[in-house]
């Protein structure tokens, strides 16, 4: 969490999602530590404007692209920053295509 | 506005895409049943996939529950005052009414939303999957305006009549 808030005070927005998509709570039952999680990764997306979102998703490898769209997903039932989530959500689906989606609707380990 | 309304249903196309891949799945809980398992309450866990919502705003959203062998797909319209939300009801009520005709439509709505589509394999089976993701689409593009239109009209209604109703009382 600390890295992740060095790296954006730094500007460096792509290795900050990188670090907080690193490892994601998925095996864990306990709630909290996946809202811990869940916020690292809003404050990353919150400030990533609209020019670098391409940018963002050319440099994430598959693993972090579909657990960037569960994140989307999350995010929207939430409904916080939905335009936001909608952009990424379409910049996401023309680098991973529909597999994304598929696989988050597949996966029994949620984030 | 009109971006985040074709990303928001670039979205819904894509997520629709993605689950509406059915097959016929016979229940495994009673034999020679064949009933949609996205329906059935307590049903088996493993042939149900992630349910996921699309929202555009807190007040519009789109709520996909998938299975093995069917999708319900729920649609939250935007209602911005009373006026609204009484038309938005009324006017789910009568398409609700004659969801026969509709094919996929489902005859109560899930709740927390105003309308909902049931759509199986056997529906897949004899419609075009991209047809019917486009239909669901222009549906969602549509009932907004349809809802404005129909609010506009009666705001001028009401009009008319008041002032005419008034005139008694004027000259």
């Amino acid at each position: 969490e600390n890295e992740v808030n060095k790296l954006l005070l730094k500007k460096d927005k792509i290795n900050a999602l990188v670090t907080s998509l690193y490892n994601p709570p998925i095996g864990t039952k306990s709630i909290e530590i996946k809202d811990r999680n869940a916020n690292i990764v809003e404050k990353v997306l919150v400030s990533v404007t609209d020019a670098e979102i391409t940018g963002l998703i050319d440099s994430l490898d598959s693993e972090s692209l579909d657990t960037l769209m569960k994140y989307i997903y999350r995010f929207m039932s939430k409904s916080s920053n939905c335009s936001l989530m909608l952009k990424l959500h379409a910049a996401l689906v023309e680098k991973a295509g529909v597999g994304s989606i598929v696989r988050v609707l597949t996966d029994r380990k949620q984030v | 506005m009109a971006n985040a309304l074709k990303s928001y249903l670039d979205c819904v196309n894509k997520t629709l895409d993605a689950a509406l891949c059915l097959r016929n799945f016979p229940s495994q809980n009673v034999e020679r049943h064949n009933k949609p398992e996205v329906e059935i309450k307590g049903g088996n866990k493993e042939l149900l996939l992630n349910p996921v919502i699309i929202a555009r705003t807190e007040n519009e959203r789109v709520f996909i529950e998938s299975s093995v062998n069917s999708v319900r797909v729920s649609i939250k319209i935007k209602q911005q005052d009373e006026l609204e939300s009484i038309l938005c009801h009324k006017f789910t009520r009568f398409l609700m009414q004659r969801s026969e005709q509709f094919v996929i439509m489902r005859r109560k709505a899930v709740e927390g939303y105003d309308i909902s589509f049931l759509i199986t394999h056997a529906h897949l089976e004899k419609l075009w999957k991209h047809k019917l993701i486009d239909f669901i689409i222009q549906f969602l593009d549509e009932i907004d305006k349809e809802i404005s239109a129909m609010k506009i009209a009666v705001n001028a209604r009401a009009r008319v009549v008041a002032s005419e109703f008034m005139k008694q009382f004027s000259a």
